[in-house]
């Protein structure tokens, strides 16, 4: 067990208007500071000999120093990758030929994609985006970098599971990934929504084709596990989170997401705490986290949702997670970007 | 005299240009990649620029590379030929 890979959520913002997105790009969009991940990376290479660093965000081609992150990132040498809707991809490759370390550096190009056809996909995340992918794509093949295909499963892809691995696969993706949709805590839960018997079914299909195809099929933390106390990576501090803010926190899908009361998820701040004095205080977050289960096993039985460890720790952290019923936990109180993701509502007109 | 028509791209096949002047085209049906030359990249934008006679493609080729007209002319009707096989262009 090490600390393997450090996760800096770089930016809020984004260009696009995903249905399942856990951000709440209403809000004012913040950066994550770049004298925080220099000094981040420092401690992290000092006290964990970690090696690899993810970027993600909101679209993490938008950071507006994102050519001084990858310098740090070289500067301190580790190695990369970075999590992308593929819209600004012309941009990261000249970031990328302007500095060859930055692309000796390099491990995967992991591209958003939510759908085996343009109609899926841009029904999802807006229109251009499939093709937006594929220019990605191309360019990846072109210049040989290797990339990733993740798609977020959830009721408008997921009959799409086989021809999404067919595709990655025929497109020369180094692996393709299908993750669970977490709640949102917007109107769009309703329509997304699917039930545990549905996940198992998706589950074993992805496990089917990876068995079908040459090329890896993974899924991410998430989906059903028969042995309901289950260590996660993040648990495990194999990876650590940094969010947009600058603080440590348990885990990215945890980051972002409204909870009822202060986030309890948040370890300390980074600019202000040390690294070792933080994942101190994560331990403790991660410790209650699990006695808490333990808790809830001894006094059983539990239900279907909660053999799906994500959604066990969203409920327990008080944040949107999913029910019989559809999703519960708080609301997304805010707008989203641009009004896009607001529940129409026609107010009286006051002249 | 009616001007020859030449096929058009298929709306389905993605091309993206890359810095030294080549290019690649995505068929987003098959999923197959086709790599095109400097003056494969000519032919592609002239007939996405609607251009409907060979010989001003040809003209183009010749402008930009050390070629005879005449060379152009057939190279530009063999790579016609071989975009109309693999579907990447629609017949007009």
């Amino acid at each position: 067990m090490a600390v393997n890979w450090i996760a800096f959520h770089l930016t809020d913002r984004c260009q696009l208007d995903c249905q399942h997105c856990l951000r709440d790009p209403g809000q004012k969009p913040k950066d994550l500071s770049l004298a925080t991940i220099r000094k981040v990376l420092a401690e992290a290479k000092r006290l964990y000999r970690t090696r690899q660093v993810a970027l993600t965000g909101g679209e993490p081609t938008l950071h507006p120093e994102l050519e001084g992150v990858l310098d740090a990132i070289v500067e301190h040498d580790f190695t990369w990758h970075i999590v992308t809707n593929g819209r600004r991809f012309e941009q990261l490759l000249g970031l990328l030929r302007d500095g060859p370390a930055r692309r000796e550096r390099l491990t995967a190009v992991n591209l958003s994609l939510d759908g085996a056809d343009e109609t899926t996909h841009d029904g999802i995340r807006g229109k251009g985006s499939f093709r937006d992918v594929m220019k990605a794509v191309t360019l990846c093949t072109a210049h040989g970098l290797p990339f990733t295909l993740q798609m977020v499963l959830h009721a408008r892809n997921v009959h799409q599971i086989e021809a999404f691995g067919l595709m990655a696969a025929q497109l020369g993706a180094a692996r393709a990934s299908l993750s669970m949709l977490q709640t949102t805590g917007t109107h769009h839960d309703e329509a997304l929504y699917l039930p545990p018997h549905a996940w198992q079914d998706a589950q074993h299909r992805i496990e089917r084709l990876s068995a079908a195809l040459t090329m890896p099929v993974t899924m991410p933390e998430g989906f059903y596990r028969e042995q309901i106390f289950h260590v996660c990576e993040a648990m495990k501090s194999e990876s650590l989170h940094v969010d947009v803010e600058g603080r440590l926190n348990l885990c990215c899908q945890h980051a972002g997401v409204p909870s009822e009361g202060p986030p309890r998820d948040v370890a300390a701040d980074l600019a202000t705490t040390s690294l070792l004095e933080a994942h101190g205080r994560l331990l403790g977050i991660i410790h209650e986290t699990q006695a808490a289960k333990l808790a809830a096993m001894a006094r059983g039985p539990l239900g279907a949702w909660d053999h799906f460890p994500c959604n066990w720790c969203m409920k327990h952290f008080d944040k949107p997670h999913w029910t019989d019923e559809g999703a519960g936990g708080p609301s997304a109180q805010r707008e989203r970007w641009r009004g896009a993701w607001a529940k129409k509502v026609t107010l009286p007109v006051v002249r | 005299m009616t001007e020859p028509r030449l096929p058009r791209p298929n709306p389905q096949v993605l091309f993206t240009e890359l810095d030294d002047g080549t290019g690649v085209l995505l068929h987003l049906d098959t999923k197959f990649y086709f790599t095109l030359n400097a003056a494969a990249v000519i032919v592609w934008k002239s007939l996405a620029e609607s251009i409907a006679d060979p010989g001003v493609i040809a003209a183009r080729i010749t402008s930009l590379f050390r070629v005879d007209r005449e060379t152009a002319a057939r190279d530009v009707d063999s790579v016609l030929r071989e975009m109309l096989e693999d579907g990447l262009v629609l017949p007009a």
